[in-house]
């Protein structure tokens, strides 16, 4: 039962990710008093570019062919890892933990940088040269984000913080979790590229920053590149939710009902971080290019006094 | 009873309220020095009350006089009343001149009295959250003197004055917050906590850690208000821009009353850490201010600075004493309060008739003022001996005392780092005011003051002043030995 | 206050409320627009005064909820009020340019020394009771960052707010305790403060009519 659920979690983050961007997509429309595309247009993008043709420049090298393969596989491993439908670890679960997951997802994105720069597109360099700035930046603020984890649960397992949160109510309310859970919300939006860092459905090519790296793709390989987003976004939504705020409605682990309600119930909660995500979208612009850098080290100080206070707030 | 040093602060407020009645200056500054005489005579009577040992106090001590406070009331009161003589003149001259308007005295008068009560009021409390009040009141009236006279440089000085001021004091608040925490858990009412006659009895039984802090912060804080260095920098300045009388009470009283909140501070520390910690903290800072008096005094272009920085010397004098220690390092030091104030006001009210004549506090347009001014000039040179220590004025059996000091508490290095350091102030300080006393006159410069009262009051501050200067350098008279030997008890 | 603790309501409450005092003091440090330092200052009195009417609540001391009221009126809106119209719309003030230091690097100078009052403070258990142990390493913390931005600004109006929120460190300290600090110092700080504003904003006022605005962020030096 332990593996079907394993592989269902999977399967689950892989099918739902296009939906969850759906709705994003329609949500920010309908704020904006437009009707916006359909929440399945996703599905529908991924089965048109699935069908065409890639056309790939004579400039690159093997990897630029390999580099989506490699993403989707990292993010497929990050998949495995995490709480998404259960709150007891999976038999995969052993593979990394918090700290783990973030240096395969790490990995990912420089395998994209490493494709954009083989195209030899001066675009690609720039968006490359931009993801990776913003990547030195935003790691140390996440790698203090999951000390504050720890402060709490002893250790950077998502699990053990799930059910650390889930045991004490008290501990959700606690400066030091509120701090981190803050600073993770505002290094997700970093790390997925919206606003206030990028522009997701920006098309003026000199400011993209994410969009930039992936501009050579098409066909296949643009396909397994975008779905690599969503999962991410999926992911790192789904880990926000799951281990920061709402711990509960997870499936145990053993049951198949559990797990399906586990679905159900991450549905939900990524409608919750979903809204947050449009109502930041809406209501803010897209900060100058290096203004970022004190929007991340805003991040990291709210970390860093998260894990200063956890010294004289007792547990 | 506790009329009595309440009637003493309030005097000096009543008599220059009295004075509002008119905004010519005659009237306020007459008012204005009757009162000041009045809160000096109270102030004495307070001090022979006091002096058999038992304290007038009332309850939560915001009024609190002990032996320390007399002492300290009657220093403030003889500069508020030095002060007030000068006041007069200088105001009376410039109202004739019309530098300042008589909505412009009205305020210098209030402020003068407001200023005199608050720091009279600060040195007759031992509740330290009602003493860091009236050391921030007094602060804020002295602020609102320094620029009264129009000009942007005193604007700028001011501002300088109430922003380093205002974070220093803010220190020193936190500092007496953490002696109070120190205290939490402790018996008795929460307003006793904040009492010093309370912390020093129950010193054995406080927090070490809260009263370690709560001392440095409060050194820092005070400090910033006594003018000790690195805390001195808006000294200058301010000490500068202000008219002469208000810098003489600013130099001669508003550093001591800093000085008194120190050493209530230090009181308890002593009574919890033992003397070394105290001693150590205060030696640094006084060494540091000593020696940052004595480099910046060399060539000072402004007469005025040069006296602030003699202000920064002295107050750093007065630390190494309490740092020293010992029945002769406190004694050296109180009385060097004493002699400090009336000699800086002297020299300050000086200062104040040299600018009136002359025009202007640049040294070198300065000179021959023993020729063209007699008095003033003699007292600029006498004063000026005077303030750098030599025999047979106070200061210098105070420092000697301090030495002696030094060498019973054996440190023989800082003792001949002290000396040297005297020398220089000695060259510097002197090189310059004596230029400006002796030779040519330099322009036809009369007196600036008209009328007899007018002459009376500029010399009568000066005569005074000089002449107790020399008194206190022959003979400590008896009751002033036993008011001092009683305050050293208190703290030791 | 004494009994306070991490699991009642009021607890939880004081010890949050404290962290968004130092985090609204961050806020001022890491902005330059004028008026975005009178709202976090602003900000930060009420949250200040929220944190009065807490423990007014715990001891039952009625002097408390005067000082509450008071903070709220005066600190919380009258004082930012007053600036906003007195000093940023007269004078047109719009972007602080007197840095001495970038933002960033003042950002991190602030959370070092935010850092140093918890590791002094924090573990020495001066006074008792859970809450005043951690309530008072905070508002040490707030404390240093309001000297820090009087040291790192050079214009005189935001010399000014960097003072006001030492005090209001200050203040968090001095309502936090086991016992309560006598309620009339408090008010007397109030109102030394209460003047000192006014002084100050008369000077600032008196420095731009005379000069210019400019000149606010850059205070003459005495030549000798």
């Amino acid at each position: 039962m332990p593996y079907l659920l394993q592989f269902l979690q999977s399967l689950a983050v892989a099918a739902l990710a296009p939906l969850y961007a759906g709705v994003l997509t329609r949500a920010a429309a309908l704020v904006q008093s437009k009707h916006g595309p359909s929440i399945l247009q996703p599905y529908f993008d991924l089965w048109k570019w699935l069908g065409k043709a890639s056309a790939v420049s004579d400039q690159t090298s093997w990897i630029f062919r390999a580099a989506p393969y490699v993403a989707m596989a990292c993010y497929l491993a990050v998949s495995t890892i995490v709480p998404v439908i259960t709150d007891q670890p999976l038999p995969l679960a052993f593979l990394g933990d918090l700290l783990g997951g973030a240096l395969v997802l790490a990995l990912a994105s420089f395998v994209m940088s490493l494709a954009a720069l083989d195209t030899a597109s001066p675009l690609g360099g720039l968006g490359a040269s931009r993801t990776t700035w913003i990547g030195s930046l935003a790691e140390p603020a996440l790698i203090l984000v999951f000390f504050t984890v720890g402060v709490l649960s002893a250790s950077d397992n998502p699990y053990l913080m799930n059910h650390a949160i889930a045991a004490s109510p008290l501990a959700m309310v606690l400066p030091t979790h509120l701090l981190g859970a803050v600073a993770f919300f505002m290094l997700l939006l970093a790390e997925t590229g919206h606003i206030p860092i990028d522009n997701p459905s920006g098309t003026i090519e000199i400011s993209m920053i994410e969009e930039s790296r992936v501009l050579e793709y098409s066909g296949r390989e643009y396909a397994l590149v975008k779905w690599g987003g969503w999962m991410k976004l999926f992911l790192l939504s789904a880990i926000f939710m799951n281990v920061f705020v709402l711990p509960g409605g997870l499936g145990d682990g053993t049951s198949l009902v559990g797990g399906l309600v586990g679905i159900l119930a991450v549905l939900g909660k990524l409608a919750i971080c979903g809204l947050a995500i449009v109502i930041i979208d809406s209501s803010f612009a897209k900060l100058r290019f290096f203004r970022i850098a004190e929007y991340l080290g805003g991040a990291f100080l709210l970390a860093l006094i998260g894990i200063v206070t956890s010294y004289v707030v007792a547990k | 009873m506790i009329a009595l040093p309440i009637l003493a602060a309030a005097a000096p407020l009543l008599g220059s309220l009295a004075g509002l009645v008119t905004a010519r200056a005659r009237l306020a500054g007459v008012a204005t020095i009757v009162g000041a005489l009045l809160g000096l005579l109270l102030a004495v009577v307070t001090a022979v009350v006091v002096i058999p040992g038992v304290p007038i106090a009332s309850s939560g001590s915001f009024v609190y006089v002990d032996g320390l406070g007399a002492f300290f009331a009657i220093t403030v009161a003889i500069v508020v009343f030095l002060a007030s003589l000068g006041s007069f003149s200088y105001v009376a001259t410039e109202q004739r001149r019309g530098e300042l308007s008589g909505r412009r005295i009205r305020v210098y008068f209030v402020v003068f009295g407001l200023f005199a009560t608050a720091m009279m009021g600060a040195v007759e409390t031992a509740n330290l959250g009602l003493l860091f009040i009236l050391v921030e009141a007094a602060t804020l009236a002295s602020v609102v003197m320094v620029p009264i006279e129009g000009r942007t440089a005193g604007l700028e000085a001011g501002w300088k004055y109430v922003i380093i001021s205002s974070l220093g004091i803010t220190i020193a608040l936190a500092g007496t917050l953490f002696i109070f925490y120190a205290a939490t858990g402790l018996v008795g009412s929460p307003d006793q906590h904040l009492t010093w006659a309370y912390l020093v009895a129950h010193a054995r039984s406080l927090s070490p850690v809260g009263v370690r802090l709560g001392f440095l912060l409060a050194v820092v804080g005070y400090g910033t208000k006594v003018g000790l260095a690195p805390m001195h920098t808006w000294l200058p300045d301010a000490h500068s821009e202000a008219p002469s009388p208000a810098s003489a009470m600013l130099s001669g009283a508003l550093l001591n009353v800093g000085m008194y909140a120190i050493i209530r501070f230090v009181a308890i520390a002593n009574g919890r850490l033992g003397p070394a910690y105290a001693s150590h903290v205060l030696l640094i800072f006084g060494f540091l201010s000593i020696a940052v008096g004595a480099f910046f005094m060399i060539h000072r272009r402004d007469f005025k600075r040069l006296f602030a920085y003699s202000s920064v010397e002295h107050m750093g004098i007065i630390a190494v004493g309490l740092g020293f220690g010992g029945v002769l390092g406190l004694y050296g030091a109180l009385l060097h309060t004493l002699n400090h104030s009336i000699g800086k006001a002297v020299l300050f009210l000086t200062g104040g008739t040299l600018v009136l004549a002359y025009g202007t506090r640049r040294t070198d347009r300065i000179g021959g003022a023993l020729t063209s001014l007699p008095l003033t000039g003699g007292a600029l040179l006498i004063g000026s001996l005077a303030i750098v220590g030599s025999p047979p004025f106070g200061l210098f059996l105070s420092e000697f005392v301090i030495l002696r000091a030094g060498l019973a508490a054996a440190y023989p290095a800082l003792v001949g780092l002290f000396l040297l350091l005297l020398v220089m102030v000695f060259v510097g300080f002197m090189y310059t005011t004596s230029r400006m006393a002796v030779g040519q006159p330099r322009a036809e410069v009369v007196s600036p003051y008209q009328g007899r009262l007018e002459r009376w009051s500029a010399a009568a501050p000066l005569l005074l002043g000089l002449c107790g200067l020399l008194l206190l350098g022959l003979w400590i008279p008896g009751w002033l030995n036993s008011l001092l030997l009683h305050s050293v008890a208190l703290i030791r | 206050m004494q009994h306070l603790t991490l699991a009642s309501p009021a607890g939880v409450f004081l010890s949050l409320d404290a962290v968004l005092i130092l985090l609204t003091a961050f806020a001022c440090l890491g902005s330059k627009l004028f008026d975005r330092y009178l709202t976090y200052y602003g900000l930060q009195s009420v949250l200040l005064a929220a944190a009065a009417a807490t423990a007014a609540l715990v001891t039952r001391d009625d002097a408390l909820w005067l000082l509450a009221g008071l903070t709220l009126g005066l600190k919380g809106i009258a004082i930012p009020l007053a600036a906003r119209r007195l000093l940023v719309r007269r004078l047109q003030l719009k972007r602080d340019a007197g840095l001495a230091l970038g933002l960033s690097t003042s950002l991190i100078l602030g959370a070092g020394l935010c850092a140093f009052a918890y590791l002094v403070i924090g573990p020495q258990n001066l006074a008792h009771g859970l809450i005043s142990r951690s309530i008072i390493p905070l508002s040490t913390a707030v404390l240093l960052l309001g000297a820090l931005m009087m040291v790192v600004r050079r214009h005189m109006v935001a010399q000014l707010i960097g003072w006001l929120i030492m005090e209001n460190g200050v203040f968090l300290g001095a309502i936090t305790l086991t016992a309560s600090f006598p309620f009339i110092v408090e008010a007397g700080i109030f109102f030394d403060l209460i003047a000192g504003f006014l002084i100050m904003l008369a000077m600032t006022t008196g420095i731009a009519e005379r000069i210019s605005s400019a000149s606010l962020a850059r205070p003459r030096r005495e030549p000798s």
